[in-house]
């Protein structure tokens, strides 16, 4: 090939790229100064306001809300602590109602045991399920003698009171070395309970016991122990009846006043964490699944309420959801309330009163811009039509005719230029007819 | 009144006018339209019945260093000098 190098072909500047020197350009303009700075003395005292009315209704929507809450959080430990009290109640009612039949069944079977190890009830493992049965006289139990009238009149006592088991689960009476002498689970008498907590602090009074898993009916449950007093008020046994939490579960999972995002978080200590005792609205396997450390960063309410304190404000929860949180104590179950709503949902209506603000300001602002186009184009035109004529001269053309009539430092400038180019075009004139003007002047010379 | 002020001091006021519009080249014109008025006189002599014809002379010319408007209000300037040092006419004699 010959040396003919083909030039690259120029490529013409793209649209974006003649705009954003366009403007560029025009940034560096007096004229954009003008409108900027009109535009940020006509929009800053409206942002401005915008910015405090928003975080102001921030504030009102967040107060409001954590005072609905702290309402809520009032309202439900008010209804566990009571729950809670009624069913204690309920329990020592019971135990001074068995006290007679009981002490018949203990006394009958006191001497059943023998030296005979009896097997350990434990209430937290799997035990056969088989659920409250009636009496019958088929069915064996290991230690207690079943032909026992007092212990049948006892058993149908229990199962009475258990009928629909609204309210219990089931119903224990304990000797007081610890055997299970009557039960509405037959499976459980016999056993021996006297290493189970609830046994024996319900010797020295009546107990409530933590929330746990039951194995009969593989739902959280809990259990109240109460002594059973002979007339002289010696303790003869413990009654222990195993709660049905439906009716908690219920305070719990009422989520009224919540909006779409709220619930309610009920947990107890244990040891240095804390353990959620009930289902949540948004983990329905929490109980006794989830639990926090005490001191972690989320579900800060929660850890407050189970250490005794009451308080509301802005917590990571458990699932680390920025929440506005109201939290509670409730002394009769030592578990802690937490009523929480996600922020986002509580100020919700702020925000968008906020947006509804913005879409009213948008026409203002751009009412405002045209406004500050239209002066800034008066405020700047004299300035031009005084470039264009210095220009002109500059050139050599002094033909320049300049309109500008303001009373301003803009028209005194004119008036300054305009003296000064008459001069110039007075001076350049007679600079060319200097010898005619000469001879006018000084007279004809010889 | 007029006839009391001192001689020049007409010119003076008129080459002040003419600075506003003329700047730097106020004196040279003005000394130049009043040799015009006065047939080459010295310029400091001029009196106020003389100031009509210099007003009709910077109307005409000055349009070529300025606006028609800019040199009217010149003209009108000058004019207006009367006032301060009389239109060079004597009062009607009073019956």
């Amino acid at each position: 090939m010959a040396g003919t190098a083909e030039r690259p072909a120029v490529k013409p500047p793209s649209w974006r790229d003649r705009t954003r020197v366009r403007l560029r350009n025009w940034v560096r303009t007096w004229r954009a100064k003008l409108v900027l700075l009109l535009l940020a003395f006509a929009l800053a005292p409206l942002v401005a306001q915008a910015v405090w009315d928003y975080l102001a209704a921030r504030r009102a929507f967040q107060n409001d809300t954590l005072e609905g809450l702290q309402g809520i959080a009032r309202a439900k430990t008010e209804a566990l602590e009571q729950l809670a009290l009624d069913r204690r109640t309920q329990v020592e009612r019971i135990a001074g109602l068995l006290a007679p039949r009981a002490r018949a069944v203990i006394a009958t079977g006191a001497g059943v045991r023998g030296s005979a190890e009896l097997p350990m009830l434990r209430d937290a493992e799997a035990l056969p399920t088989s659920g409250p049965a009636a009496p019958t006289g088929a069915e064996t139990t290991p230690t207690v003698s079943r032909q026992s009238p007092a212990l049948v009149q006892l058993r149908e006592t229990l199962m009475l009171l258990l009928w629909d088991r609204r309210q219990f689960e089931e119903l224990m009476v304990i000797d007081g070395g610890g055997r299970v002498v009557a039960s509405t689970h037959q499976e459980h008498e016999g056993h021996d309970a006297e290493e189970l907590e609830y046994f024996r602090r319900g010797l020295a009074g009546t107990y409530v016991a933590p929330v746990f898993l039951s194995p009969i009916t593989h739902r959280l449950t809990l259990i109240v122990a109460t002594p059973l007093l002979d007339p002289l008020r010696k303790v003869q046994g413990v009654l222990a009846a195993r709660l049905n939490l439906g009716n908690v579960f219920r305070v719990v999972g009422e989520t009224t006043g919540l909006g779409e995002s709220g619930e309610i978080v009920v947990g107890r200590r244990d040891g240095d964490r804390v353990v959620i005792v009930a289902p949540t609205r948004f983990d329905p396997k929490a109980a006794l699944e989830r639990s926090l450390r005490l001191g972690a960063t989320e579900g800060r309410a929660l850890q407050e309420a189970v250490r005794g304190h009451r308080g509301s404000g802005r917590v990571l929860d458990y699932r680390r959801v920025d929440c506005l949180a109201a939290w509670e104590h409730v002394p009769a179950l030592g578990w802690g309330v937490v009523a929480k709503i996600d922020r986002r949902e509580a100020l919700a209506p702020a925000v968008h009163a906020g947006l509804r603000a913005l879409a009213l300001a948008i026409p203002l602002a751009l009412g405002v811009l045209l406004v500050s186009l239209l002066a800034s184009r008066a405020l700047v035109k004299p300035l031009c039509d005084l470039r264009e004529a210095a220009d002109k001269i500059s050139r050599g053309d002094f033909d320049v005719q300049l309109d500008i009539r303001s009373r301003d430092e803009v028209g005194e400038l004119a008036d300054s230029f305009e003296r000064m180019v008459a001069a110039i075009k007075f001076f350049r004139e007679h600079a060319r007819a200097a010898d005619e003007d000469e001879v006018f002047e000084e007279g004809p010379r010889e | 009144m007029s006839r009391e002020l001192g001689l020049g001091e007409l010119y003076r006021d008129v080459v002040r006018i003419a600075r506003n519009y003329m700047g730097p080249a106020a004196e040279d014109y003005i000394r130049r339209r009043i040799r015009i008025v006065q047939h080459g006189d010295a310029p400091e002599t001029i009196t106020a019945d003389r100031l009509d014809r210099l007003a009709a002379g910077i109307d005409m010319t000055a349009k070529v260093y300025m606006g028609p408007l800019k040199a009217a209000a010149f003209r009108d300037d000058i004019l207006a000098l009367r006032e301060k040092h009389g239109d060079g006419r004597d009062p009607s004699p009073t019956a």
